[in-house]
């Protein structure tokens, strides 16, 4: 995204009602398959949209890293909310969803093989043939790895972008639960992404179950979470950030005091 | 020997998931485990968006009797999860009132014939389940019989 | 052949007919009247009881003060369907919440609350300050109302009897069955009209509910976040399912009505959000939660 939106938050009907209330709210994000590309939009989300706050959609159920090429359907589906909701930009997962008939339910990591930057770099393509804006790509928080990786997540994240040209959506979260379960360093792979390729950021919350970090998005945003997006805008600041929360929501005075926690690490204004 | 295809390996990690196979070769059984898990809680706490009375139903027992029953499940949406559950339950007369209403109200509003998804009706409609029994007349549902 | 009555069927029926349509505009005429209100009233500032009871009547009142005490964590459920205290009486409470808290306090069941005498006393202060501001239809004026039900009535009897020495007399009666059979809807209609609002409040009432679609269960909003005023408020606007969304368990264990809010879209009609939907087929996160949600390998 080229303008700077500031601090944002992840849409959703359980809190249309908090998020509407938002006063400096520039950005936000919606579940691409959570909206209708033809019928009536959400309330909560039109009047967002007619404040001039900027949507934008992001796919959860492609499966951009699956083997077979993604649906038809599911890419004019995201072209058409992107269409919908005038979004300058679009996003979705570096992983996938099915496989062999089967949905898992979930984002699911890849190898952090050759085949799997092709099988990834080849959908990206398809999508951005179809969709008119860009889009940007988000890794995911992974409990378990593939026993072959070839690649570290840095030379895996940027082949697949340098080769796409797609734009980064970092979730600094993931960044976090990755490096804490695998026991090495979330700054180090700061140290060795582009960056300036940064669209958005995510921050979200998580809890540890027996010795693993779990990227829940139900749960409160970490201190070293917070303290990771302020390492991450040391070295580049992206033109937005934006807190993901999707289920046991907090009352609203919680809620807004983690736009806040993130205002205050990210250094740009407050919108509540 | 040749390596199996990235699709192939990818069915069989989605089938060890979902569906009760054994975990692929080469994977940390105790991190993958803790993602089976956390996906079946996750599932669990979609289909009771979906179904409150049939999670509520059973209390604190709800993510446990998900999780026993959709193991080896892979999953046809929240929608259908829960449906295929309820039904399974009131079989077996294991539904408690709350939840047979909730079932016997939606059997009265939708279609379902178990293998593709659930679609509203049109005609007049007698739902029942467990003892539960409602209609349902241009769209709008009528309790009948409480069990 | 003689006509019955001496009055031919067409101009029977012509008159029939006539009394039936002055009867329905005179009725509607005087019921626009008698609902009218005070224009000059406002719902924008009133509090979610008194939009409840707007809403729904009594009962929807007490289920919104029940709403925001269960929300606040004053109220729970016991055995024997009762209601229990499960702790402090918030802060800043209205007079019906005190109320249903004292009544939680002695084990009262819910669908005994609206005989509660404090309960009762409570409703009744609410009900009086909204007749008072034109909010409100008053119980007198709903019987005013009602009174043309007798007119419907006088025409059925007569309906009936021309029917009856009609077949006596040989004459045919189709028309007339028809046209008894709708004096007889219009009858019932008259009858079962039950409303609140008055015609001045009904109007804030719909915008009310536009702003706040996002308490909606459509939504499944997250009580949580919106607090005890959001849930009562939605209770009052959105009737006893948005209880069920709220707390299910706690719906059902009270055993609250989903009746449904006059104004309100919702129904029990069960499926909530479409199975046809754009993405649906085999999804998980179908009602717009993105798949983060309750996991552990998240995006």
């Amino acid at each position: 995204m080229a303008e700077t939106y500031g601090v944002g938050i992840g849409w959703r009907p359980e809190i249309a009602g908090f998020v509407e209330g938002l006063p400096g709210l520039r950005f936000a994000e919606v579940v691409a398959e959570s909206v209708h590309a033809h019928g009536e939009l959400p309330t909560g989300l039109q009047v967002l949209l007619d404040r001039g706050v900027t949507v934008i959609p992001h796919g959860v159920r492609l499966s951009l890293g699956g083997a077979e090429p993604v649906e038809e359907a599911r890419v004019e589906h995201l072209a058409a909310v992107a269409e919908r909701l005038n979004a300058p930009l679009v996003s979705e997962h570096i992983a996938f969803v099915r496989a062999g008939g089967i949905e898992a339910g979930h984002l699911l990591p890849l190898p952090r093989t050759r085949e799997a930057v092709d099988a990834v770099v080849a959908n990206v393509r398809r999508v951005q043939a179809a969709v008119p804006v860009p889009i940007a790509l988000e890794p995911i928080a992974a409990l378990f790895d593939w026993p072959d990786d070839e690649l570290t997540e840095a030379q895996f994240l940027t082949e697949i972008l340098d080769r796409s040209g797609a734009q980064l959506l970092l979730d600094v979260a993931n960044v976090y639960a990755n490096a804490r379960n695998r026991g090495t360093d979330p700054a180090d792979l700061l140290d060795h992404l582009p960056l300036d390729r940064v669209a958005y950021v995510h921050v979200a919350g998580g809890a540890e179950h027996q010795g693993l970090y779990h990227d829940t998005h139900t749960d409160a945003v970490p201190q070293p979470v917070l303290d990771l997006v302020t390492a991450l805008c040391e070295r580049h600041r992206p033109p937005a950030l934006m807190l993901e929360r999707d289920g046991d929501y907090p009352p609203a005075a919680a809620l807004a005091g983690e736009l806040d926690a993130i205002a205050r690490a990210s250094g740009y204004p407050a919108v509540t | 020997m040749s390596t199996p295809s990235l699709g192939d390996r990818q069915a069989a990690l989605v089938e060890a998931l979902t569906a009760g196979r054994p975990v692929p070769e080469g994977f940390d059984a105790f991190r993958f485990e803790a993602a089976r898990v956390a996906l079946l809680r996750k599932r669990a706490g979609e289909v009771a968006r979906h179904w409150p009375m049939l999670a509520t139903s059973l209390g604190d027992r709800w993510k446990h009797e998900f999780a026993t029953w959709a193991a080896a499940r892979p999953t046809r949406g929240s929608l259908r999860d829960g449906w295929d559950l309820a039904r399974e339950r009131s079989r077996h007369g294991a539904l408690a009132p709350v939840a047979a209403v909730e079932l016997a109200e939606r059997e009265a509003a939708w279609r379902y014939d178990g293998t593709s998804g659930p679609r509203s009706r049109r005609t007049p409609t007698l739902g029942t389940a467990s003892g539960a029994v409602a209609v349902q007349v241009a769209g709008r549902v009528w309790l009948l019989r409480r069990p | 052949m003689n006509d019955t009555w001496g009055i031919s069927g067409p101009t029977f029926l012509t008159y029939f007919i006539g009394a039936m349509i002055a009867i329905a505009i005179i009725a509607a005429v005087h019921r626009k009247a008698l609902f009218r209100g005070n224009r000059s009233s406002r719902v924008d500032n009133l509090g979610p009881q008194q939009v409840a009871y707007l809403n729904g009547g009594d009962r929807l009142a007490i289920y919104s003060s029940m709403g925001g005490l269960r929300a606040a964590g004053a109220l729970g459920t016991g055995p024997g369907r009762t209601l229990v205290r499960t702790g402090p009486l918030p802060a800043g409470v209205t007079p019906l919440d005190s109320a249903i808290y004292n009544a939680a306090g002695n084990g009262v069941r819910t669908r005994d609350l609206h005989s509660d005498q404090w309960v009762a006393s409570a409703v009744e202060q609410l009900r009086d300050t909204l007749e008072r501001n034109g909010l409100a239809v008053s119980a007198g004026k709903m019987r005013e109302a009602r009174l043309w039900v007798l007119g419907g009535v006088a025409l059925v009897v007569i309906g009936i009897a021309r029917t009856l020495a009609g077949l006596g007399n040989n004459r045919p009666v189709g028309f007339i069955i028809l046209a008894t059979i709708a004096a007889f809807i219009l009858t019932l209609t008259m009858l079962r009209t039950r409303r609140w609002a008055t015609d001045a409040a009904h109007k804030g009432m719909r915008e009310l509910r536009s702003q706040h679609t996002y308490l909606s269960p459509a939504n499944s909003p997250a009580y949580a976040t919106y607090g005890a005023t959001g849930a009562a408020m939605g209770v009052a606007l959105f009737g006893g399912a948005a209880l069920y969304s709220m707390d299910p368990a706690f719906a059902a264990e009270a055993e609250v009505q989903r009746i449904a809010a006059t104004g309100g879209s919702v129904g029990s009609s069960g499926g909530g959000d479409s199975g046809s939907s754009s993405c649906s087929s085999g999804s998980s996160c179908s009602s717009g939660s993105s798949c983060g949600g309750g996991g552990g390998c998240g995006g």
